[in-house]
C-alpha cells in the first residue's frame, strides 16, 4: 500500500490528531509501556531485555536519520555505535576515567570520527558512499580485533574493569545506585531514550531536518535553491553518529563491557534490517522494527513446543526446536515480504494502513 | 551592463555538443523568453546558466549582476538573487505547503515574509499544511513560484511554466508573471515553447534553434512573422 492511500484513508476517517504532541506521547507511551508488554506472560514473560529495546531503538532510529531523512545508505553504522561502546569500555577498563565524563567524549569521539569520513565520502554517489562506509565499518573492525596495545581485547573484547561502580547487577536485573537511589536501569536507560529521542525529533522538524529530507527528494532542486548539499550530508551523518554512540554507551553498560560484535558488518546490516522492516518513512518505524526484530529472536530462541490449546490438558504438542532454530530466515522472509510489498513503509506502514482501513469499515464507509 | 549576460557559450552532454556560442542578454526589470522546439536546447541554456551537474560548458562566459556564474558554485547561485522555477513545476513532495516555502526562505539571505506568500497565493492559504505531492499541476506551479519569490530574487528563471496547464490556469500563470515583473520588479527569463504564452508575457523573445540562437526579435514582429514562427518553432 502506498504512502498516498493511507494518508488518504487516514484523513478520510479523521484519525485522532494529537498534533505535535503526538511523538513526546508517543514516546513516553513506550517507555512505560515496554517493559511491562515485554515480560507479559502472553509475550516474553521476562522483563531483562527490555532496556536492550530501547537501546537498539536508539541506535536503529539514528540510522534512520541517515536512511529515512536525508536517503543515505551507510552499511557501517554499527561502528559509529562500537566506537562508543568501546570509548566507554576502554576509559573504564585501562584509563580509570568515570563513566559521566568517558561517555559524553565516546559520543564526541564518535560524531567527529563521522564527520570526517563525511567530509570525505558525503558527496560520492549513492552506491560508493555505501560501499566506502563498509570499508571504513570493516577497517575500525580490523583495528579492534588487531587489539593494537592491549587496549580493545581482540576477539574476546572488553569486559573485566568496564562496569562502574555504581551499577549493581543482582538476579539479572541491573541497579543505578546513586548517592543512596537505587533505580532500576531500565528506568535510566528510559529517561535516555525518552530524551535522546526528542532531541533526535526536534532535529528532524528543525529547519536542519526538513533541508535533509529536500535533499533527500530530490538533491538538485534542493542546490537550486542555496542548499549545500554536501554539508548537510556531512552534518546529517555526524549527527546520525552522535546519536549512534548514545546507544552503544548505553549498550556499553547494559552487556557489561564491549566485544566486537558491536563493531561487525553484521550488526550494521542487522540496523538496516530493522530500520526497513520497521518502516523508514516514519519516525516511529524503526523503532516498531527494533520491537519485532527483537521479540521474534528473544521469543523463538525460547519457544521449542507448540501446545495447543494453551491449557493444563495439552491436546497437541508439536517440536519445533528444529525449525526455530532457523528464526532468521523467517525474519529474513517477513523483510523481504516487507520490502516488496512497499519498500519504504514497513511493518509499521502496514499497520497504519490496515487500521485505517478497519476504521474506515467500521464506520461504513466505502473505500 | 546587462543583468545576465551569456557570452559564445558551448555546452553539451557526453553523447555530443548541445549549444554552439549562444549568446543572450537579459536587462534589468525586463521579461525576456527563449523560445525554441523540443531539443533546441533551451533547458540547456538554463541548466548551463544554474550551475547544474549537467550539461558540461565547454567554452564561453556567463555572467549576472557582475558576478561569474561558472566560476560559482551551483548553491551560491541563488544568492545572487538569480532564483531558478525549474520544469514539470518541482516540488518537494514529502513536505508541506508552508515547509516548502519557509525552506526556500531559511536558505535565502534576505528572504520576504512568509506569511506574505500566502496573502499573494490565496490558491495555496487553504492548502498550508499539506504535503505538496497531493496538489494539483497548477497549485504545484504558483507553490514552485512561491517558493522562488520568497526568496526575493533579482531575477527569476521559469522553465516552462504552463506546459501541461488548464487553459484557465495558463491565465493565472500569465498574470502572475505580469504582476511579478510590473509590481514588483523581478526581471524574469521564460524558457518556452508555447508562443501564445511567450507573447502573453515577454517583451523580447530569443529563438534557439539547434544550440544557436537564430535570431531575436520583438512581441510585434514575432506575433506578425509567421513563417519565422513557422520555420522555428512550428507553429
Amino acid at each position: 500500500m502506498s504512502r498516498d492511500s493511507t494518508a488518504g484513508v487516514l484523513e478520510r476517517v479523521g484519525a485522532i490528531d494529537l498534533g505535535v504532541w503526538q511523538v513526546p506521547l508517543g514516546l513516553l507511551a513506550v517507555a512505560v509501556l515496554l517493559r511491562p508488554v515485554v515480560s507479559h506472560d502472553l509475550m516474553l514473560g521476562y522483563p531483562q531485555v527490555a532496556s536492550s529495546f530501547l537501546i537498539w531503538m536508539i541506535i536503529v532510529a539514528s540510522f534512520n536519520l541517515l536512511m529515512g531523512y536525508t536517503g543515505l545508505i551507510s552499511f557501517g553504522h554499527a561502528m559509529f555505535m562500537g566506537i562508543g561502546t568501546y570509548s566507554v569500555a576502554i576509559a573504564l577498563s585501562s584509563l580509570a576515567v568515570p563513566f559521566l565524563l568517558a561517555a559524553p567524549l565516546g559520543i564526541l569521539f564518535s560524531a567527529g570520527v563521522a564527520y570526517l569520513i563525511g567530509r570525505l565520502i558525503a558527496h560520492k554517489g549513492e552506491i560508493y558512499f555505501a560501499m566506502l562506509t563498509l570499508a571504513f565499518a570493516k577497517s575500525a573492525h580490523f583495528v579492534a580485533n588487531y587489539n593494537p596495545g592491549g587496549l580493545t581485547g581482540g576477539t574476546t573484547g572488553l569486559a573485566d574493569g568496564t562496569t562502574p561502580a555504581w551499577i549493581e547487577t543482582s538476579r539479572g536485573f541491573t541497579y543505578v545506585v546513586l548517592g543512596g537511589f537505587r533505580i532500576d536501569w531500565y528506568w535510566a536507560v528510559a529517561a535516555v531514550f525518552v530524551v535522546g529521542l526528542l532531541l533526535l525529533w526536534q532535529l528532524v522538524r528543525s529547519p536542519f531536518g526538513r533541508t535533509l529530507v529536500a535533499v533527500r527528494e530530490n538533491e538538485a532542486l534542493a542546490r537550486s535553491m542555496g542548499v549545500n548539499v554536501r554539508r548537510y550530508k556531512v552534518w546529517a551523518f555526524t549527527f546520525a553518529a552522535a546519536f549512534a554512540a548514545l546507544g552503544g554507551v548505553l549498550l556499553e553498560i547494559n552487556n557489561q563491557g564491549a566485544t566486537l560484535s558491536e563493531l561487525s558488518i553484521v550488526t550494521s546490516g542487522n540496523i538496516i534490517i530493522m530500520a526497513v522492516l520497521g518502516g523508514a518513512n516514519y519516525f516511529f518505524g524503526p523503532l516498531a522494527g527494533v520491537f519485532v526484530w527483537m521479540f521474534v529472536e528473544e521469543y523463538l530462541t525460547d519457544f521449542h513446543t507448540l501446545v495447543l490449546p494453551l491449557t493444563e490438558v495439552p491436546l497437541l504438542r508439536i517440536e519445533l526446536t528444529g525449525v526455530l532454530a532457523y528464526w532468521q530466515f523467517f525474519l529474513g522472509l517477513l523483510f523481504v515480504v516487507a520490502v516488496l510489498v512497499s519498500p519504504r513503509e514497513g511493518v509499521l506502514g502496514l499497520a497504519k494502513a490496515t487500521v485505517a482501513r478497519l476504521s474506515a469499515r467500521i464506520r461504513g464507509e466505502s473505500e | 551592463m546587462s543583468l545576465l549576460e551569456v557570452r559564445d557559450l558551448d555546452a553539451g552532454y557526453e553523447t555530443g555538443q548541445v549549444l554552439f556560442g549562444v549568446d543572450l542578454d537579459v536587462e534589468r526589470d525586463e521579461v525576456v523568453s527563449l523560445l525554441g522546439r523540443n531539443g533546441a536546447g533551451k533547458t540547456t541554456t538554463m541548466r548551463s546558466i544554474v550551475g547544474a551537474d549537467e550539461p558540461t560548458v565547454r567554452g564561453g562566459s556567463i555572467t549576472f549582476d557582475g558576478h561569474d556564474l561558472l566560476a560559482t558554485e551551483a548553491h551560491d547561485i541563488p544568492r545572487l538573487g538569480l532564483s531558478l522555477v525549474p520544469e514539470a513545476r518541482r516540488c518537494f513532495g514529502d513536505l508541506t505547503v508552508t515547509e516548502n516555502i519557509r525552506l526556500a526562505a531559511h536558505h535565502a539571505t534576505n528572504p520576504r515574509d512568509v506569511a506574505a506568500m500566502f496573502e499573494r497565493f490565496p490558491e495555496l492559504d487553504d492548502m498550508r499544511d499539506r504535503p505538496a505531492r497531493h496538489m494539483s499541476g497548477g497549485e504545484q506551479q504558483m507553490l514552485a513560484i512561491a517558493r522562488s519569490l520568497v526568496t526575493n530574487p533579482q531575477m527569476i528563471l521559469l522553465d516552462e511554466p504552463c506546459e501541461g496547464l488548464a487553459p484557465y490556469i495558463v491565465r493565472r500563470i500569465e498574470d502572475i508573471i505580469h504582476e511579478i515583473s510590473e509590481n514588483e520588479g523581478v526581471t524574469i527569463l521564460l524558457v518556452e515553447q508555447n508562443v501564445a504564452v511567450a507573447l502573453a508575457t515577454a517583451d523580447r523573445h530569443y529563438l534557439i534553434d539547434e544550440g544557436h540562437i537564430v535570431d531575436e526579435v520583438t512581441t510585434e514582429r514575432l506575433r506578425e512573422d509567421e513563417t519565422l514562427r513557422q520555420r522555428y518553432l512550428g507553429v
